[in-house]
This record gives structure tokens, sequence and C-alpha cells, in this order.
């Protein structure tokens, strides 16, 4: 039988070395890591992030957006615009949101560049009777022509039409329409030409819908 | 003490080098950037004469300014500028069966300004084009009328092409003094006509 031999007697600085090398490195690592984040959630780490409320955006108040200002002013119910051959299918009314495009950049612009999805303006929690969120038509307020591009310093007064079901809407109705807009994406490679997208909600309107009736008047 | 020798070949080495900076130098300079090797083939033309690109020929026989048009197909838009009207003549050369008149701009300066499809049929604006069947008739272009004034409207250039994408095909390229041209009141225009020169 071996005896163990005494142990010699360590320094405490001598003890705590040994304690560390025998410390794995994997718990270090979770040790430090678990302390970083305790850290964090002392200082607020865990609170809820404040979410960035929507401004809301006066009608006939400016919005300088990437591109374009859009000054949106009223929202109307119609009955068609025969005129100009914006006629809504039996048992649906217009939509009709009017606002003051200008394009604040060196090209032109177009303000519906998707068939499928708004991009400038957009009513919200409105059950639509077209298929699409983007508007049926935008039409010029001069003339009742229809618009596409937005030419350079040139203001146009517009009405983005969508179609709704009769029942959907009434006068007097409050109505939140979305104002949208988009960021530069920077020059593309594939498809050509600068590139504006992530479309985000840049602001919202609340207006009071007047229902305009047969809409003789305009 | 040691004498220290010129080392011929480390001499050479460091001219072999910078000759190499400068040739990369060169390269790296005269590179032609994505807008030169995709960028439009441009065809400079004369106000009133003919000029040929790829599969565009086209004469532009008048530019006019007035506060408001009045269009063939009676449509008469307003704007808070003014327009400029051209008169052209269009037509395809070697293939049409796509080509439309879809890049039509007027530059000036920086800014450009597409041709207003606003006045509907009453412009050639997007038409089909037809190989040796030209389209007459006009192009309008709505422009404030500070930008018509200023400086750079001496030198705009209007732009024709097949095609909205540009790229890598011809561009008929038209110098136009907006400055010297008066500002009308009222213009009507022609109804634009295919076929006739």
């Amino acid at each position: 039988m071996t005896s163990t031999p005494p142990q010699p007697l360590r320094s405490w600085r001598e003890r705590a070395r040994t304690l560390y090398d025998r410390v794995p490195t994997k718990w270090l690592i979770t040790g430090i890591s678990a302390a970083l984040l305790g850290l964090s959630a002392v200082l607020g780490g865990l609170n809820d992030v404040p979410a960035t409320p929507i401004p809301q955006i006066e009608a006939g108040q400016p919005y300088v957006g990437e591109r374009l200002t859009v000054t949106a002013d009223r929202a109307a119910l119609i009955d068609a615009f025969p005129e100009q051959g914006v006629r809504p299918a039996d048992g649906n009314r217009l939509l009709v949101v009017i606002a003051t495009v200008e394009n604040t950049s060196n090209d032109p612009v177009r303000i519906a560049t998707l068939t499928s999805k708004a991009d400038t303006l957009l009513p919200v929690d409105v059950e639509f009777a077209q298929p699409a969120t983007a508007p049926s038509a935008i039409l010029v307020f001069d003339d009742g022509s229809t618009v596409s591009t937005v030419q350079p310093g040139i203001p146009v007064e517009v009405a983005f039409v969508w179609e709704v079901p009769a029942d959907e809407l009434a006068d007097g109705d409050d109505l939140r329409v979305d104002l949208l807009d988009r960021t530069y994406q920077g020059d593309a490679t594939v498809y050509f030409g600068d590139r504006f997208s992530d479309d985000f909600v840049a602001g919202y309107l609340a207006f009071t819908i007047e229902d305009l009736g047969a809409g003789s008047d305009g | 003490m040691t004498r220290t020798t010129l080392n011929w070949r480390h001499v050479a080495n460091g001219a072999g080098l910078v000759v190499i900076l400068m040739i990369a130098g060169v390269v790296s300079h005269t590179t032609p950037s994505v807008a030169e090797k995709q960028g439009p083939i441009v065809v400079d033309g004369e106000l009133g004469e003919p000029a040929a690109g790829r599969n565009i020929l086209a004469t532009v026989d008048a530019v006019r300014i007035a506060r408001t048009v009045e269009a063939s197909n009676g449509w008469a838009g307003g704007t808070s500028g003014v327009w400029v009207v051209v008169d052209a003549s269009v037509e395809a050369r070697v293939d049409d069966l796509d080509p439309t008149l879809g890049h039509a701009r007027l530059r000036v300066g920086d800014t450009t300004f597409s041709a207003s499809t606003r006045p509907g049929d009453a412009t050639i604006a997007a038409t089909g084009l037809s190989i040796g069947i030209a389209w007459t008739g006009p192009l309008m272009f709505e422009l404030p009328l500070d930008v018509v004034e200023s400086a750079a409207g001496a030198d705009a250039e209007l732009q024709l092409a097949v095609d909205s994408d540009t790229r890598v095909d011809s561009m008929i390229v038209i110098p136009v003094d907006l400055n010297a041209l008066e500002v009308e009141q009222s213009i009507t225009t022609e109804r634009p006509v295919w076929g006739a020169r």
C-alpha cells in the first residue's frame, strides 16, 4: 500500500490557476455569453421595443417622398366616370381619392408600376370589388385622360379610382388611406436602370367620405 | 566596411513592377463602363433630315411650343407648364414583328421628359411601327416653362428609339434649341397618318 503523498501547500493564486485550467473551454464561452446576455437584460435588453407609429398626414398636406411629392385632398364615392369609360360592374361604385402628384426627380416616373399592387395610395380595411389593390384607373382631373407617367416638375391633380361594392362604404364614413413610398435600391445589375422597391407605409390620411352621387358635377 | 554594390536585378524588378502597375492603371481606367457597354448606339440626326438607325428611320420636321394644345381627337389637356410639340415621321427598317416607338424623350440638361400618352391616339407615342410605311404625326412633351427657358434649353436633345429598352440598339438623337422657339398661345395638331410621307 502506498500512501498518498501530502498535498503541498499552495497559495490561493495557484489554486485559482489550477481550477481555471480544469474548466472546459466550452463552459467558459457559455458562461461569458450568459454573463453578457444577463448584463444586456439588466440594462433593458428584454424590454418591448416601442413600435414607430405611422405618422398621420393631414389632408392637403404634402408628403415629400423619394421621387414623388403627394398631396392627397379628399376621398369620395361616385357612381361612374362615363365620359372616361370608367364604369363599375353592376352593384358596385367607385371609391375615388383625389391627390396632386409632383415628380421631383429628373426622369419621368410611372405611378402605376404594377397592375396587381398599389404603390402610391392604398385605402385600408376596404373590401374591393376588384381583384387587385392597385387602382383600377388613375385619371388626370383636368381632362379625364388616363395617366401612367408623371413628368418632372409638372404637378398633376389625379383621381385614384377603386371599384367597391355599393354597400361597402357610405357618405360620412371614415376612411384610412395609407400613403406608400419606396426606397432607392441602386442601379440594377440584371434589370437595367435605377431600381426603387421595398414599399413602406410613409404615413396615413384620415378622410371622411363624401358621396358625390352620379357625379355629374364632377 | 563593405561597399554596397548596385544590384541590377533588383533595379530591373522594381522597374518591371512599375511598368505592370502602369499597364494595370491604363486597363482599369479604359475599361468600358456598364453604360458604355450596354448603352444605346447614338445616331446623330438633324431637324428636317431623315436619320436611320438599325430598325428605325425617323424624320423630325418641326418643333413648336405652346401653352395649350388642341389635338386631332378633340383632346385639349391643360398643363402647369408648356407643351413641346414635335412633328415626326417614323418607320421600322428591318423587322416589324413587334417594334413600337417605345422611347420618345426630350432631354434638357439633366432632366428627361417622355412623350405624353395623355392625348391618347392623337400622338404617335408608343405606336407600332411598320417597315417602309411611316407613321407621321405629333409627339407632345409636357415641360415646365422655366426648363424650356433655362440655359440648358438651348442644347436640348430629342431621343427616338424602338422599344422602351434602349440598350445596344440605335437611338436617334436630334439637337433642338428650345430657347430659340417662340411660345405660342395654342397649337392645333394634325391627326397621325399611316403611310404618308
